[in-house]
């Protein structure tokens, strides 16, 4: 038995808990952004600045990360058992609060005659991600 | 929830730091459980025990149980 189960059971905790792969996901999610904005704005210099941003967040959280217990949490990679406690709270926070603003513009843009789609995916996977989460876990733990 | 893991390191003249070093927590961490804000999980208050020698009910214990009585 150790007192840090939490570094192994994690798949996603162990992923980011190398430093590459924080910044390769960075530099992906930098670069699809990137790719949308080139596609619908066709400018270069708006695209690379995307990459810039969202490469330059992770890198400088990959950096930091070993400093700052709380750069650790942001970088996907907890130090501690505490750590990944307070990181599961505020990803279920985060994850209410995705739904709540789903919900919101939908009922909103529903009430105003707008395109209310967007919104309503964006609840449903919310939804059934939670759905789905409750049907693996109470097998697994 | 109570505990003496502050009693159990100054007794020991250890630091925060020395303690979360030895049980591979942060010293956040071991703050946060001696002021009683997060309780740690069965293993690591296992470790805590262990390191100082004591069954984990005789570090932890339930604020219903009075202060010393075992």
């Amino acid at each position: 038995m150790t007192t840090n189960r939490w570094e192994r059971s994690d798949v996603v905790t162990r992923f980011f808990g190398r430093g590459w792969g924080l910044v390769l996901v960075g530099l992906s999610i930098g670069g699809m952004l990137g790719g949308a904005d080139f596609v619908a704005s066709g400018s270069l210099g708006r695209s690379l600045i995307d990459v810039a941003i969202v490469a330059g967040y992770t890198v400088a959280l990959a950096v930091f990360r070993a400093r700052s217990e709380t750069a650790s949490v942001l970088a996907g990679s907890p130090v501690d058992e505490r750590w990944e406690a307070i990181n599961l709270r505020a990803m279920a926070l985060a994850g209410q609060i995705a739904g709540l603003a789903a919900l919101a513009g939908f009922i909103l843009a529903e009430a105003s005659g707008h395109d209310w789609s967007g919104f309503a995916i964006v609840a449903g996977a919310v939804g059934l991600g939670y759905v789905g989460g409750v049907i693996w876990y109470r097998s697994r733990l | 929830m109570q505990n003496d893991v502050r009693k159990l390191r100054e007794d020991r003249t250890l630091s925060q730091g020395d303690l979360a070093r030895h049980l591979g927590v942060s010293r956040q961490t071991i703050n946060a459980i001696e002021t009683g804000r997060y309780l740690p999980s069965l293993p690591l208050a296992m470790a805590i025990g262990r390191y100082f020698g004591r069954a984990i009910e005789e570090v932890f214990r339930d604020d219903d149980q009075p202060v010393g009585a075992q």
